[in-house]
């Protein structure tokens, strides 16, 4: 075993803040039409920023449908998540780039094997979220307790060259076996949210 | 054999294993409500109506297979 310990930031709502710490963790409910980028599973940010960001997004969203708002009706969780790293792919690290292409190619190779040329068209130019979708329904990621990836906002993807550097991605974690998560608590840092709110006015001005 | 190849082995066996109609009928489906999201995002809500339909009647067997799941989002997802 290779064990791994990371710390993740959940962003959530007061409510659902007694929930978690009582009940713990929920999958998030998942449908045809909704899926999540990395499938099912709880999802956590590593770094506390985007929790923070995250909520103040939520907030504008909820106020926007006409909702009773303010920043105080959020939280941020902090949990520890142990988990075997044999049991853990990071999609965007090397290893992980070659494991979900193969199994991408692999279900591909299948696909075109047994269909029509118009059928294999529905393959192509598809989201990694798509593939995600279909490789967990396939049970490929029956073996794995943690897909961790870096999300780039689309806003942000400004590269033009190849000396450009990646900026406003984020890390996140997707907890597929609640098991892995210990310890969650109420992240209570009011000097580090302060200094990450200061941040944020920072980019919006 | 190193700790790739092991994991590549399981996911080739997992594929393996998988029917081909199911996988047909989920990548159909998929197709289908992609469809329907591109076209919710078109002004004319006569020109949706008209090519939803269309695309029901065409995809209507695959009904059989949504279970009516609720597409609630809870504050488990971050990224949609």
């Amino acid at each position: 075993m290779d064990a791994k310990t990371i710390v993740g930031y959940h962003a959530t709502t007061m409510q659902n803040k007694e929930k978690i710490l009582q009940e713990g963790f929920r999958f998030s409910e998942q449908s045809r039409n909704k899926k999540h980028w990395l499938g099912k599973g709880v999802y956590f940010f590593e770094d506390c920023y985007h929790a923070v960001n995250w909520n103040i997004l939520t907030m504008q969203r909820d106020l926007k449908q006409g909702k009773k708002a303010e920043i105080n009706d959020y939280t941020i969780l902090k949990s520890i998540i142990s988990y075997d790293n044999e049991r853990a792919i990071n999609l965007s690290s090397p290893e992980g780039t070659i494991i979900y292409k193969h199994m991408r190619n692999k279900i591909k190779e299948k696909y075109i094997k047994n269909n029509r040329e118009e059928s294999i068209n529905l393959l192509k130019d598809r989201s990694s979220k798509f593939w995600i979708a279909i490789l967990e329904e396939n049970g490929c990621f029956d073996n794995f307790d943690v897909l961790i990836a870096v999300y780039i906002e689309k806003d942000n993807q400004e590269i033009r060259f190849s000396d450009d550097f990646i900026y406003g991605y984020q890390m996140q974690i997707c907890v597929k076996n609640r098991n892995c998560i210990k310890n969650t608590e109420e992240y209570k840092n009011d000097k580090k949210i302060s200094e990450i709110y200061d941040i944020i006015n920072k980019e919006d001005t | 054999m190193t700790k790739i190849d092991k994991i590549l082995k399981k996911i080739d066996d997992i594929i393996e294993n998988i029917s081909i109609t199911e996988l047909d009928m989920r990548i159909l489906l998929d197709e289908y409500e992609k469809i329907l999201n591109e076209i919710a995002s078109e002004t004319s809500y006569e020109i949706e109506r008209l090519i939803i339909d269309n695309e029901i009647k065409k995809y209507d067997v695959f009904d059989l297979h949504t279970n009516g799941t609720s597409s609630n989002e809870t504050e488990e997802v971050l990224a949609a």
